[in-house]
């Protein structure tokens, strides 16, 4: 290891491997394998049929989640007693479709989740890069930013700055990306630590390769499986981020079907209508659950290799 | 010890320096914060009086400089919607939300460390799989949701805590619980695999061929090690609580730092906003310094430098 004193400098207890709490180090055993792989299985089924329902909300219902009838408000579910098959999951209290909205509100989840791991990815990923391959004064000035960083409370900041940069959609996918980036520049610092040592680097160098050749052809395709479970922590993290955001009012806002937003506008009558927030947050339950599998399994296929 | 401890604590107010120029500069660029304090449909000359009385005529540099210099005698400035120094107001609220993180702390070591133990001792067991299903569930529960359906269920429906405020110990159970299971996953599962870490090794086989039984050697022996990163995660995930009590504080209406945010934030209220982000990094900070420190005397290797 050739880390001059400056990045040692650092090797503070936040600066760890931020995925050595998640290693699984039990003994392979062959139920767990299954349940893993069956379990990751019906993690991406639920993405996909979830993403589908997001992408296709126009044609699968036929009501508009930003108008409803007034005179239709607080129609309970389909499960209850006065319910109907007119609104499966009811209305909400400017009677608007509940279906229909959470439908709606798929999307705007699946687009913080994506959008935001793309900006917190690409820096993030930059950063790690950078550091754990130039080594040296760079990582210790990047292990310093990223110190820095961790150092700053991610939700109050978020909803500091969301807020007085005025809360939106777009606010929201902003700050997320600029907050959520430490764990891809962490996991890629320590990743690419390890590989710049090997000898398929040593020889792409002494071939002659430039730097960004290396990190290109050599460095980031052996990264980017690492990287893979990190962009599914950060999705969740970002989705549950928004919705908690919404929820106080700081991020998403109405008429918008944002999931935190629907729970927060149903909280006023959740003691008789507890449905108005138990769907929305089953619904975000889901899909943070099916990223987590996707993300476990990831997790799962990339440590086999590695110890194979 | 002491050339690490000092390089370490060089290294915190480094970053305290940043994060407070950080937190400073991001305030200023969000927007111009004398028309949010105005308020709506204020005239230029309200908008002015504003602008010179907190210091947001002067060049940024200067306006850092005597902010800072301020918040380092104690003096965060005044908070217009409470009328009261932003200090005090902190002083105020900050033991509430430590006593509630605390409570959260405890619940969540409570829960994932026996679960841990048991699992690590018996990897692929019920108990593990009851560990398991814990801390993928708590990984997907949003928080919000968890204290509102507690809050209906446990509070309302069966009233048997009072859903807010921070009136006696009862107060604090639901808020302690939602906060302290959004931090159970992670704990659970470092415990867990420092245990079948600390099982798997050498010493332990040694010590469990002399014949100590069982017990002896799970507390005597692999414990201790796998505890160390357990410890120094807590400290650092504490730090984390406090931050992360914006949303269970304003569930709950607790009275703490985490209400005072909300409140700032939907009232503009600037310098309140200011004080708090700065003084949760600063405990931030604090929490992993002493961590780190707790870490080195524990395990001398780190101590070198060599990692």
């Amino acid at each position: 290891m050739t880390t001059s004193v400056d990045a040692t400098t650092f090797n503070s207890g936040m600066v760890t491997d931020p995925l050595a709490d998640q290693n699984d180090s039990a003994p392979p055993s062959a139920w767990r394998a299954v349940l893993r792989q069956t379990a990751m299985v019906a993690g991406i089924v639920a993405l996909i049929a979830i993403a589908l329902l997001a992408l296709l909300a126009p044609w699968l219902t036929s009501y508009d989640p930003y108008s409803g009838d007034l005179t239709q408000r607080y129609l309970p579910p389909v499960w209850h007693s006065a319910g109907t098959w007119e609104h499966v999951f009811g209305t909400d209290g400017q009677g608007r479709d509940y279906f229909c909205r959470l439908l709606y509100g798929a999307r705007i989840s699946l687009i913080i989740g994506v959008s935001t791991t793309l900006i917190s990815g690409l820096i993030g990923t930059s950063l790690g890069v950078l550091a754990g391959y130039f080594g040296g004064k760079v990582d210790a000035l990047i292990t310093f930013i990223i110190t820095t960083r961790l150092s700053m409370p991610v939700t109050l900041v978020a909803a500091v700055v969301a807020s007085l940069m005025g809360s939106s959609l777009h606010t929201v996918i902003a700050v997320l990306g600029l907050l959520l980036w430490d764990r891809f520049a962490v996991v890629s610092r320590s990743a690419v630590q390890e590989l710049r040592s090997l000898e398929y680097v040593t020889a792409a160098r002494a071939l002659g390769c430039s730097n960004l050749r290396v990190i290109f052809t050599q460095i980031l395709p052996n990264v980017s499986q690492f990287l893979l479970v990190v962009l599914t922590i950060e999705m969740a993290h970002a989705i549950l981020l928004e919705s908690a955001l919404s929820f106080l009012g700081l991020g998403v806002q109405p008429p918008l079907p944002s999931w935190g937003l629907m729970i927060a506008e149903g909280k006023s009558q959740m003691l008789f209508k507890p449905w108005l927030i138990t769907i929305p947050g089953v619904c975000l339950f889901v899909l943070i659950m099916a990223i987590s599998l996707v993300g476990d399994g990831l997790r799962d296929m990339s440590a086999r290799k590695s110890t194979r | 010890m002491w050339q690490y401890t000092l390089r370490r604590l060089l290294v915190s107010v480094m970053v305290a320096f940043t994060v407070s120029v950080i937190t400073f500069s991001l305030l200023r660029m969000a927007g111009d914060p004398a028309v949010a304090l105005a308020g709506e449909g204020a005239s230029m000359a309200d908008i002015e009086r504003i602008r010179v009385e907190y210091n947001l005529d002067r060049p940024a540099l200067e306006a850092y400089w005597d902010w800072v210099t301020k918040a380092l005698q104690g003096n965060f400035g005044r908070s217009f919607n409470l009328n009261a120094d932003v200090s005090q107001l902190i002083a105020e609220r900050l033991p509430v939300t430590f006593y509630l993180s605390s409570l959260a702390l405890l619940f969540a070591l409570g829960l994932s460390l026996p679960l841990g133990i048991l699992a690590g001792l018996k990897p692929n067991s019920l108990i593990d799989r009851i560990a398991l299903t814990i801390s993928v569930v708590g990984q997907a529960m949003p928080t919000f949701w968890f204290g509102l359906i507690l809050m209906i269920w446990v509070g309302l429906r069966w009233g048997l805590l009072p859903i807010s405020g921070n009136e006696g110990f009862a107060s604090y159970v639901m808020p302690a619980i939602v906060l302290g299971y959004y931090v159970t996953p992670v704990l659970l599962r470092l415990t867990r695999a420092g245990i079948i870490d600390a099982m798997s090794s050498d010493y332990i086989r040694t010590a469990r061929a002399k014949g100590i039984g069982m017990t002896a050697v799970v507390f005597r022996h692999a414990l201790r090690n796998a505890m160390i990163p357990v410890v120094s995660l807590a400290a650092v995930q504490f730090g984390f609580l406090l931050g992360g009590s914006i949303i269970v504080e304003s569930v709950f209406s607790v009275n703490g730092i985490g209400l005072l945010a909300w409140q700032a934030i939907q009232r503009s209220d600037f310098d309140v906003m200011q004080a708090v982000v700065l003084v949760a990094s600063a405990v931030y900070i604090l929490l992993t310094f002493l961590a780190d420190l707790l870490n080195a005397m524990l395990n001398p290797r780190l101590r070198t430098g060599l990692q």
